[in-house]
């Protein structure tokens, strides 16, 4: 039993190990720190993550700045595909209106709408729209521009709609006409059948859409008037030669989208392990 | 009862975020200032910086948002509300004034040229700053000056490759007169291999340290504070200081930044824009006196390593020079050259453009 858990970890850290083998043996060939510093050099910026970095404020205070961004567009695109791509998936006439329109917009990659995205929300966030001018609140809310949320927002929407779209009409109709046959009224058969049916569905695109919207980050944080976020920090870090935080901002990226993604993981196995007895 | 008190709770909660802090200074115009995180704009960082030091010269910033937003204080009164917009180039600067995203702004003076030729409705009210620039080598290199530059280019069996981040940049079109004038053949094209310096676009400014470091290129050209940065982390060395180039002088007070502002802020707070210019040109003149101090500020402020911001060889114009105009002539010559202007500024030189791109009213009365 010890034996099988301790190949397993083995299993598991090897390729980690040797990554880290390979990046500092070729750190110490090259041995210069503007194209790969050592993982030591790194390592120390996350032993002080509350540390100011090149006057831009703290990892952590960037990290947490990127991640309340990265959940508002990803909110508000949840918000909208859910429900859009529920009915689209359930009424084929919803579904012939809408799809030939939104699949014109699906092929545009979100850094594609930068340029038109300026010119309809400038610098505006949401200290403009409450009209909050100074204070606690004014830092807190001019953090949330509304450029920024839109390209998240365009790079989780798809993902969501598709995926939602996809799990409503794959439900059998098998199970929608049984329901019916028992007395199940339209609003009983969306909630106890058409919803846990497609969820497995909706979550996985929901799981790849947090995954795209972390992707769009870096993008959405260089538009104009942004001076924080850990998509900034990698930018600023990289004009001032920087290579050592850049790659401590990559992590940061990496830990806390693969974080999001094991919570998904983990609803997906607790909530859905049905759907493999099912296969 | 616990009702009425959630309630109560989420009012108090709701005028104290919003209400209280939205009801300032309402009465004031705010202008929105767009800035780059560079050395080039340090009067203007030091200025936000050091806010009320700068009270006795009777216009100063007041800050109501550290980094973001300043009241512009004339004669004791806040005249303004600066939204401060931190832009990433100055082609994005050009781009924000046609969106009517910004009100005044500092940016290079190609890129404003090119936004009025677009049709912008801008003007540039005043310099901001000059020299700066370098010619950096790999820090093991055994180049040491301009005639060693020379010497090892004219010996070279390959074209020499030195980077720059913009065709129309200032460093590149001072590297490429000097050169030129000591009678190396200069390219642009990589197959061309009868030259002797083969001139490397690299974009962005950003890529200029790691492609020296990456020995991408022999060496690069750039703007301040990219030649400070290499040395201070070790990637290269600034071996020619540009201004220095021959024919002595002549590259002096080259134009990079300048501050322009949009027609409609002119036209609509003149006395905004008078302040706002007065602000600038004292804090050049403070710069120029306290180079050291204001090296710090604006390492600070941008996250640059302090001895980068120290060396830089920046120098700050209170007014419009000879040399700067003639230098801007040069840009217009360039840009015509490349068939860049396509607008308003096609096939003009400076004299005949004057009108189209200077408001120099507000510079001038502005005593020093």
């Amino acid at each position: 039993m010890l034996k099988k858990l301790l190949a397993r970890t083995v299993i598991y850290l090897l390729v980690p190990f040797l990554f880290l083998f390979a990046w500092d043996f070729a750190a110490e060939r090259l041995n210069n720190e503007v194209i790969l510093p050592g993982i030591g050099q790194v390592a120390q910026l996350f032993g002080q993550p509350t540390d100011s970095l090149i006057s831009m404020g703290s990892l952590t205070r960037n990290v947490g700045i990127s991640l309340v961004r990265v959940l508002a567009g990803y909110t508000i695109a949840v918000c909208l595909a859910v429900p859009l791509g529920i009915f689209m998936g359930y009424y084929g006439t919803v579904f012939r209106l809408l799809n030939g329109f939104l699949a014109l917009f699906r092929p545009i990659p979100p850094l594609a709408w930068v340029p038109l995205v300026l010119a309809w929300f400038g610098i505006a966030s949401l200290a403009t729209l409450f009209d909050v001018r100074a204070g606690p609140a004014y830092v807190y809310l001019n953090n949330l521009k509304f450029s920024m949320i839109f390209i998240i927002f365009m790079g989780a929407f798809y993902p969501v709609l598709t995926s939602t779209i996809h799990g409503v009409s794959g439900v059998r109709t098998t199970l929608i006409d049984s329901a019916r046959v028992l007395g199940a009224g339209k609003r009983d058969i969306f909630r106890k059948v058409l919803l846990p049916a497609s969820l497995p569905s909706i979550v996985n695109g929901m799981r790849t859409g947090l995954g795209v919207a972390w992707m769009c980050l870096v993008s959405a944080e260089m538009l104009p008037g942004s001076l924080s976020g850990v998509g900034y920090l990698i930018t600023h870090a990289y004009t001032m030669a920087r290579t050592d935080i850049v790659i401590a901002g990559m992590i940061s990226i990496a830990v806390v989208g693969a974080f999001l993604d094991l919570v998904f993981r983990m609803v997906e196995k607790r909530k859905f392990a049905w759907t493999r007895l099912t296969r | 009862m616990f009702k009425n008190l959630k309630l109560m709770l989420l009012t108090a909660v709701f005028i104290t975020f919003f209400v209280i802090p939205g009801s300032y200074a309402a009465d004031i115009p705010t202008i929105k200032v767009g800035y780059i995180f560079t050395t080039h704009h340090t009067p203007f960082i030091v200025a936000a910086s050091k806010g009320e030091a700068f009270k006795g010269t009777g216009v100063y910033l007041r800050p109501v948002v550290a980094k973001d937003k300043y009241e512009l204080v004339a004669d004791g009164k806040p005249i303004a509300v600066l939204q401060l917009i931190v832009a990433k180039s100055g082609a994005e600067t050009a781009a924000l004034f046609a969106r009517g995203q910004l009100d005044i702004a500092m940016a290079s003076v190609t890129a404003i040229m090119a936004g009025i030729d677009k049709g912008t409705p801008i003007k540039i009210l005043s310099p901001l700053q000059t020299e700066g620039m370098g010619l950096v080598v790999p820090k093991e290199s055994p180049l040491k000056d301009w005639n060693s530059f020379l010497a090892y280019v004219k010996n070279a069996k390959k074209p020499v490759k030195i980077g720059y981040h913009s065709p129309t940049s200032a460093p590149k079109i001072v590297l490429e007169g000097a050169l030129k004038q000591s009678g190396i053949k200069v390219t642009e094209d990589p197959n061309d291999q009868s030259a002797q310096v083969l001139l490397v676009d690299l974009k962005e400014t950003t890529n200029m340290v790691p492609a020296l470091a990456s020995k991408q290129v022999d060496g690069i050209v750039g703007p301040s504070p990219f030649p400070e940065v290499a040395v201070s982390r070790g990637v290269g060395k600034i071996i020619v200081d540009l201004k220095d180039l021959p024919p002595k002088g002549h590259w002096n007070d080259f134009p990079c930044c300048v501050t322009a502002a949009s027609d409609q802020v002119i036209a609509k707070h003149p006395e905004v824009v008078q302040k706002f210019v007065e602000l600038i040109a004292r804090t050049n003149s403070w710069c120029n006196k306290n180079r050291l101090e204001a090296g710090t500020v604006t390492a600070e402020w941008i996250g640059l390593p302090p001895d980068s911001a120290k060396a830089t060889m920046l120098v700050y114009l209170p007014k419009f020079t000879k040399n700067w105009m003639r230098g801007a002539d040069r840009y217009m010559t360039i840009l015509n050259d490349m068939g860049n202007f396509k607008g308003s500024l096609k096939g003009k030189s400076l004299d005949d453009a004057r009108t189209i791109l200077f408001d120099t009213r507000f510079i001038d009365r502005v005593r020093p």
